[in-house]
């Protein structure tokens, strides 16, 4: 039993090792050419602007919410001027990257997970490596690439998504211009809230990437094996962007100490 | 495919920077990063917890932010805040403006509040200093309200303990005036008993003088005399009528004090004023009594009524029992200066309680007594010179003497002093004696 235990272990603790180093492989490759443009350009395509509507249609939904939300807390305290200004700020802060982030990482790291994993089992990686074509360069890195690129630009349209779905409650409730609205909205926001919180979603990309380009990328057992792949590919890329958020977000303080007032 | 793609995606990564800039731009608009600026200085020795970036406001105006707050190099240094405000509104900002920071809301962010100045005033320059007000802090706020609190609590304990004064003084002047009202009952009594009295002796004296007998009744026959005796009586019926003026004038100004309307410091003045004119007519009444008691017509009457003229008597006659007759002799109780007195800061002695409680219950066996029983009470103290033993004799004395007769109400014409020094024949303590004793001088048969 506790060979057992202790064998498991050993794997997971292989695993995470192995991972490292792919991570490590993915992120200095990203940097060096050759790069591989076009299917860069496809990648971003495919994780990036197909997430778009997804994004959008949910940051407008969280938008109405958070609206109705912060509405019914601040109306105790006669403070309904604040709500655009609270909601754009819990939006830019933490709601927009954490909701993209995740909502990413089961669009995004399911398909990867899929693509990758079939492609390991029917051999295709194989196929690419014996023509001679890095198949980590190619398959791994451009998505890592893509990933890390569009998951700010997502998560800047489920901010304004989210800001102008605020917008719709708050005309709805009292009626209130837009101008007016956006003018609140960003009154209390400041360039320490709004870069770093949308640029760490730049780390959210790079591990939804990693986490389901490796579990993809080292799929076995056949199909069974890629349905395997994909679900864990969500599961953990998941998990990692809200641990990571953690740290991200202790970093960020640390950095910009006035971020945190 | 692939060419079709590149373009959208083109398109999306653009459409997402702008997006991103936006976003910036709506956050440096408000910062004013695209609008011209100037700076200014202000300076406060407290932040109230300012951050740089806050915002300032010109006249309520948002008009810019907090550029940068420089520490003060020593403790008495103020903080120098630098506030970066939009041109535009430049011609607000005059030499008498006022920075002050204030909170947005009760609990909001703090910003500073910068009040336009007056169209006199000179503009304030870029990168000139304006003036400041320090910020309201609701902690320090708090802390002078629980100060004006206990201030207020103070007062109105201090103004209660004015109030019992008052009303003990005033109750006190109304016992005094009650006092005073009987003493002149008293002595209305005897001026009339003595009038009466002096009416007899002189229908004596002239139906002597009628038939014309003795010395005495020639020099009664003298003009000069009978001219005395008139004056006499005149003076004593003055007085009477004086008396009677400041009775009527102490009843007024006491049913004034008792009535709704009266204002109390008017009914004190006029309570005063009647116990002055009251006290003029006893000192008037005085003079009269002692002019009568030096006549040596009268000067029995007076000794047998108890008047006695303790100024004729020297401590040597006292201590040989010039009060001490056959009819009289003396009663005394003996009080230890340890118990009656202490001294106070200024080095004087004064009554103590104890000493108050002491007195009172040594005036018991004196109660009994009538009222113009003569009492006098001997002072005793030690000291190097006999004028050290005298003074300090005296003024325990006199300290027992109006301690009993405000408490007691005794008939002060009565109650004498005598300062007696060290020395105490009759003492207790080896014919010496600290403290003061109380004698009184009682008929032999009047127990």
């Amino acid at each position: 039993m506790l060979e057992l235990a202790r064998s498991r272990a050993a794997t997971h603790l292989a695993s995470v090792g192995e991972f490292a180093v792919f991570a490590g492989n993915a992120a200095r490759q990203s940097l060096v050419p050759p790069f591989e443009l076009q299917e860069t350009v496809r990648q971003l395509y495919e994780l990036g602007l197909r997430s778009a509507p997804l994004i959008a249609a949910s940051g407008l939904a969280v938008g109405v919410v958070l609206s109705m939300h912060t509405r019914a807390s601040l109306e105790r305290f006669g403070a309904e001027s604040m709500i655009p200004a609270g909601l754009a700020m819990a939006l830019v802060r933490e709601t927009g990257p954490l909701t993209a982030g995740l909502l990413l990482s089961g669009r995004i790291g399911a398909g990867i997970g899929a693509e990758l994993g079939a492609m390991r089992v029917t051999e295709q990686i194989d196929a690419l490596e014996a023509s001679a074509v890095d198949a980590f360069r190619y398959l791994v890195v451009t998505r890592v690439v893509a990933c890390v690129i569009a998951v700010p630009i997502l998560t800047t349209i489920m901010n304004f998504a989210g800001i102008l779905g605020g917008f719709i409650a708050e005309r709805a409730a009292t009626g209130m211009s837009l101008g007016l609205y956006f003018e609140r909205a960003f009154s209390l926001i400041n360039a320490t809230d709004y870069v770093p919180a949308t640029m760490k979603t730049m780390v959210f990309g790079f591990l939804i990437a990693t986490v389901s380009s490796f579990l993809g990328f080292n799929t076995t057992s056949g199909t069974e094996g890629v349905g395997r792949a994909s679900t864990r590919a969500v599961v953990l890329s998941s998990i990692s962007i809200i641990v990571a958020n953690v740290v991200l977000v202790r970093l960020i303080f640390f950095l910009f100490p006035e971020a945190a007032g | 495919m692939q060419k079709n793609r590149l373009p959208v995606v083109g398109a999306f990564v653009i459409a997402g920077l702008l997006l991103f800039s936006v976003g910036l731009f709506l956050i440096g608009d408000r910062r004013m990063m695209f609008s011209d600026t100037f700076e200014v200085y202000a300076e406060f020795s407290q932040l109230a917890g300012l951050q740089s970036r806050a915002m300032v406001r010109v006249a309520g105006m948002n008009a810019g932010e907090v550029e940068t707050i420089q520490l003060p190099a020593t403790p008495s240094a103020r903080f120098r805040v630098k506030l970066r405000v939009r041109e535009d509104l430049h011609q607000l900002l005059r030499l008498d403006s006022v920075a002050s920071i204030q909170t947005d809301g009760l609990v909001g962010n703090r910003y500073v509040q910068v009040d336009s100045g007056t169209d006199g005033s000179p503009r304030v320059e870029a990168h000139g200093t304006i003036r400041s007000r320090e910020p309201f802090d609701l902690a320090a706020m708090f802390e002078r309200m629980t100060e004006t609190v206990d201030l207020v609590t103070t007062t109105i304990k201090d103004v209660k303990v004015g109030v019992d004064a008052a009303l003990t003084a005033l109750s006190t002047t109304a016992t005094d005036a009650q006092t005073l009202i009987n003493d002149i009952g008293t002595e209305v009594r005897a001026i009339t008993t003595s009038s009466q009295k002096v009416t007899a002796d002189l229908q004596v004296i002239v139906a002597g003088v009628r038939q014309g007998r003795g010395s005495l009744g020639k020099l009664a026959n003298d003009d000069e005399f009978y001219d005395k005796v008139k004056a006499i009586a005149g003076e004593a019926e003055r007085a009477v009528g004086n008396l009677r003026e400041a009775s009527e004038s102490a009843r007024d100004a006491i049913k004034d004090f008792r009535g709704d309307k009266g204002p109390v410091n008017s009914v004190v003045g006029d309570l005063q004023q009647s116990l002055v004119a009251a006290r003029e007519t006893l000192s008037d009444l005085a003079d009269n009594s002692e002019a009568l008691k030096r006549n040596f017509l009268f000067r029995g009457f007076f000794n047998r009524r108890g008047y006695f003229d303790l100024d004729d008597i020297s401590v040597e006659d006292y201590r040989r029992g010039a009060l001490e007759t056959k009819d009289r002799q003396v009663l005394r109780v003996w009080v230890s200066s340890a118990v009656l007195f202490e001294t106070d800061a200024s080095g004087r002695e004064r009554l103590t309680d104890d000493g108050r409680a002491r007195l009172d219950s040594a005036m018991a066996p004196f109660v009994d007594y009538s009222r113009n029983t003569p009492f006098v009470i001997e002072g005793y103290a030690p000291g190097a010179t006999r004028d050290a033993q005298f003074l300090l004799s005296r003024s325990r004395a006199q300290m027992v003497r109006d301690y009993l007769v405000g408490k007691f109400g005794l008939d002060a014409g009565h109650v004498a002093t005598m300062p007696l020094g060290h020395e105490a024949a009759a003492s207790p303590a080896n014919g010496q004696w600290d403290g003061v004793a109380l004698a009184v001088f009682v008929e032999k048969t009047s127990r």
